[in-house]
């Protein structure tokens, strides 16, 4: 009980910490002389900020149309394929991608969409008549399609997923034959009938994807815009501002961070809400014949098979920037290939990996530790287990530049330099929720005779939940640890606050040269960044299946 | 010796048993039959130690003289046989034979028992298979093997052949006779199938 008290205090206290800490300089305070101004002359000077709107528009358009596409995206597949052996092969196949840390997916499509990438090299010079890369700007436009396009390749497998999970279940296919045999083709139940019982399920999922579009650093850093940045960026380069009066205006800039989300989040529902009754109504009129809805889902459809060809096409291209010798334009592909820039970054190379790999195992198995134990509490305690669960998705749905600077403003008034603890404990923090979301239905399904009678057979409680329990559950375990440990190393935020410049991981390096760093260079370190993830998924996927055989071809050789 | 003394057993809302009491003899079966739903199970688990919380239970359980129920679970020293075998899935058969066997042998002579249980019982080939490798028949012979060899002091069985084909159930009840009178074991049957009764030679009890 002392230990579950104490998981929920080491969860909770830094977003309450970090909450003050950015309440109070909004307020007023300048922590680092300890001297106050007035509350209104803050705000005043947020609002007078030359950037402030644009920057605020950028955000609001790229995280609204993002989710939009995502959504439409992502459900117009699962209506097409769901019920399909193509679409069960699909799934297989883009799951992987849900691994990839966002600014890794960023950087490769930053290496297909620039003037001199491969998607212009595709069409130069037979149909351009381009020698040289266009002077165009395609990445880090104005308008944000870039970022919106990087924002939709990635959260769109994640819907997909959460879609199809959906879509499996006996109500949804029992729906979808039944008003066949009434005489509605698939399409129109999925146009008219089916969003209503989606939504109910994937509101959760989608205000996640919602304020993570509206709040995000990394991806924005890459793709996004420039003077003005998105909003976060801006806010971002305010906290980092060596001159330090403008941490004041910076928290004031997270409080209204955080009240777009809420008003945006808001503003999704009511729309929803009245589309879906919209669609209810169209529902009752009976009529088997929706053009416009077919269409609408068809062309979507479409879009998001291109969408998906584009994310793997961002991913084959880091490893062929990396071991490119020359590649000139508009050629497709590199006159020569070689390790040269590897062995020439190996060392700065196996460091960042190191670091990544440390900070991913250090968190990952803090966070395992912690789950069991808040599972355990709670399989005891089932009256709260839906309460606990709600709490821990907390962190997914609050922006991060708020609180995290939050954090990083008492780490310098309390003066606590310690940057791998630091940044494994703010990692921790968000690998918690998806590991214990992971482990929640295995653990809690988990069958408990097994331990009784393993109990009645051998009084060794604590050795028999290892030995029995713990041994049963690995699938689950290595999942949730592969999980972890992707969402460990996509972390940009937390390790750049955490580590105050003196720890860098594969996600920190990769976008802090991003964009003018060389780009054999950041191709590696890119694909490297991407590899982690993909080994534990495919680790997580392989042990499971031959540990035991394994163990006992070992362990009894001769039989 | 299995004492059960006026044990009462009751839902929130109503009763299920009340004051039963009886006496199992080493190497006695007594089968308590009945309907579904009338804390048949329930009685079992009382006796063994896993009543759910829903649950409430009274009544005094002595094993050779010693009063167990208010003993926790794993001091009971009570065997339980259920319809599923419950074999661990992740261990071999032998693995799972030396899992029950207690501290206090060598390695070596807990490897030659265990291998010598499953001879005499005619399994020593299956020694090194995983459970889900298993027919019923050999399924329902290794768990009731690993229950002996935890050294129990009594019985506790709980519909133990229903999920049996019925070829096989004939030949497993011989078999858990004969290992009931060569252990000496008091055992409490609970079942629905009055052939269960006859085969074990049971005395019967009708709730």
């Amino acid at each position: 009980m002392a230990g579950f008290i104490g998981v929920l205090l080491l969860a909770f206290t830094p977003f309450a910490v970090g909450m003050i800490s950015i309440l109070l300089p909004a307020l007023g305070w300048q922590p680092l002389t300890n001297t106050w101004v007035d509350t209104q002359h803050v705000w005043l000077e947020l609002w007078q900020q030359p950037e402030l709107v644009n920057a605020l528009l950028r955000t609001l358009v790229s995280g609204v149309v993002a989710t939009l596409l995502a959504l439409v995206c992502a459900y117009a597949l699962v209506a097409k394929l769901s019920q399909t052996q193509f679409g069960h092969w699909l799934g297989a196949v883009a799951a992987p991608l849900l691994s990839i840390p966002h600014s890794a997916a960023a950087i490769g499509l930053a290496f297909l969409l620039a003037p001199s990438g491969w998607l212009f090299r595709l069409v130069s010079p037979w149909l351009t008549d381009w020698q040289r890369p266009p002077n165009l700007i395609t990445i880090q436009d104005p308008y944000t399609l870039s970022l919106i396009l990087a924002l939709v390749l990635k959260e769109m497998p994640y819907l997909v997923f959460v879609m199809m999970a959906i879509a499996r279940q006996d109500k949804i296919r029992q729906l979808l034959t039944t008003s066949q045999q009434l005489g509605y083709p698939p399409l129109i139940t999925w146009g008219k009938l089916l969003p209503t019982l989606f939504y109910r399920e994937l509101r959760l999922p989608i205000f996640i994807v919602l304020s993570f579009n509206l709040t995000v650093v990394d991806v924005a850093q890459i793709l996004g815009p420039d003077t003005p940045p998105t909003f976060a960026v801006l806010l971002l380069h305010w906290f980092q501002d060596p001159a330090i009066d403008r941490i004041p205006i910076a928290s004031a800039g997270a409080l209204l961070l955080l009240a777009l989300v809420a008003a945006v989040s808001i503003g999704w529902e009511l729309c929803a809400r009245s589309l879906l009754s919209y669609l209810k109504n169209l529902t009752l009129t009976g009529s088997r014949q929706q053009p416009l809805l077919e269409w609408g889902l068809r062309f979507a459809y479409l879009l998001s098979l291109l969408l998906l060809a584009l994310a793997f096409l961002a991913l084959l291209v880091l490893p062929i920037w990396g071991f490119a010798q020359r590649w000139r334009f508009p050629d497709l592909w590199p006159q020569s290939w070689s390790f040269d820039t590897f062995w020439r970054i190996q060392q700065p190379l196996l460091e960042l990996t190191a670091n990544t790999f440390m900070l991913g195992v250090t968190s990952v198995m803090l966070a395992l530790l912690a789950s069991l134990l808040l599972l355990e509490v709670s399989r005891i305690l089932t009256r709260y287990t839906s309460l606990i669960m709600i709490l821990f998705y907390l962190p997914l749905v609050l922006p991060q530049i708020g609180f995290l600077f939050g954090i990083h403003i008492s780490l310098i008034v309390i003066e606590l330099h310690h940057p791998f603890w630091t940044t494994a404990y703010l990692h921790w923090l968000y690998v918690l929720p998806y590991v214990l979301l992971t482990l929640k239905g295995p653990y809690l399904a988990f069958n408990q005779n097994y331990l009784d009678e393993a109990i009645r057979l051998r009084p060794h409680p604590l050795r028999n939940y290892l030995g029995i329990k713990l041994a049963m559950l690995k699938p689950a375990l290595f999942t949730a640890t592969a999980i972890g440990f992707a969402v460990s190393v996509a972390q940009y935020l937390p390790t750049l606050i955490g580590g105050e410049g003196r720890l860098s991981t594969l996600t920190t390096e990769a976008v802090a040269q991003a964009v003018a760093g060389d780009r054999k260079r950041v191709g590696l370190v890119a694909m490297t960044q991407a590899l982690l993830p993909l080994l534990a998924f495919l680790l997580a996927a392989l042990l499971p299946r031959i540990w035991t055989p394994l163990r006992l071809r070992l362990k009894y050789p001769h039989a | 010796m299995l004492e059960l003394n006026r044990i009462s057993i009751a839902l929130p809302e109503r009763d299920l048993i009340r004051d039963l009491s009886v006496t199992v003899a080493p190497g006695q079966v007594v089968a308590v039959t009945g309907p579904s739903g009338q804390g048949k199970s329930s009685l079992l688990a009382y006796v063994g130690g896993f009543l759910p919380d829903a649950l409430q239970g009274s009544g005094t359980v002595n094993l050779n003289g010693k009063r167990i129920d208010s003993l926790p679970m794993e001091q009971r020293r009570l065997g339980v046989l259920q319809q599923q075998p419950l074999l661990f899935p992740h261990l071999n058969v032998l693995e799972n034979l030396l899992f029950a066997i207690p501290e206090g042998q060598t390695n070596r002579q807990r490897r030659a028992r265990a291998l010598d249980t499953l001879a005499a019982a005619g399994l020593n080939q299956v020694a090194y298979q995983l459970p889900d490798t298993l027919s019923g028949g050999q399924a329902a012979r290794v768990a009731l093997l690993r229950t002996l060899l935890s050294e129990p002091q009594a019985l506790l069985l709980d519909e133990p052949f229903s999920k049996l084909d019925i070829a096989l159930r004939e030949q497993i009840r011989e078999f858990v006779l004969a290992q009931i009178h060569q252990f000496a074991l008091p055992t409490l049957l609970v079942t629905h199938d009055p052939e269960d009764v006859a085969a074990l030679r049971a005395s019967e009890i009708k709730l």
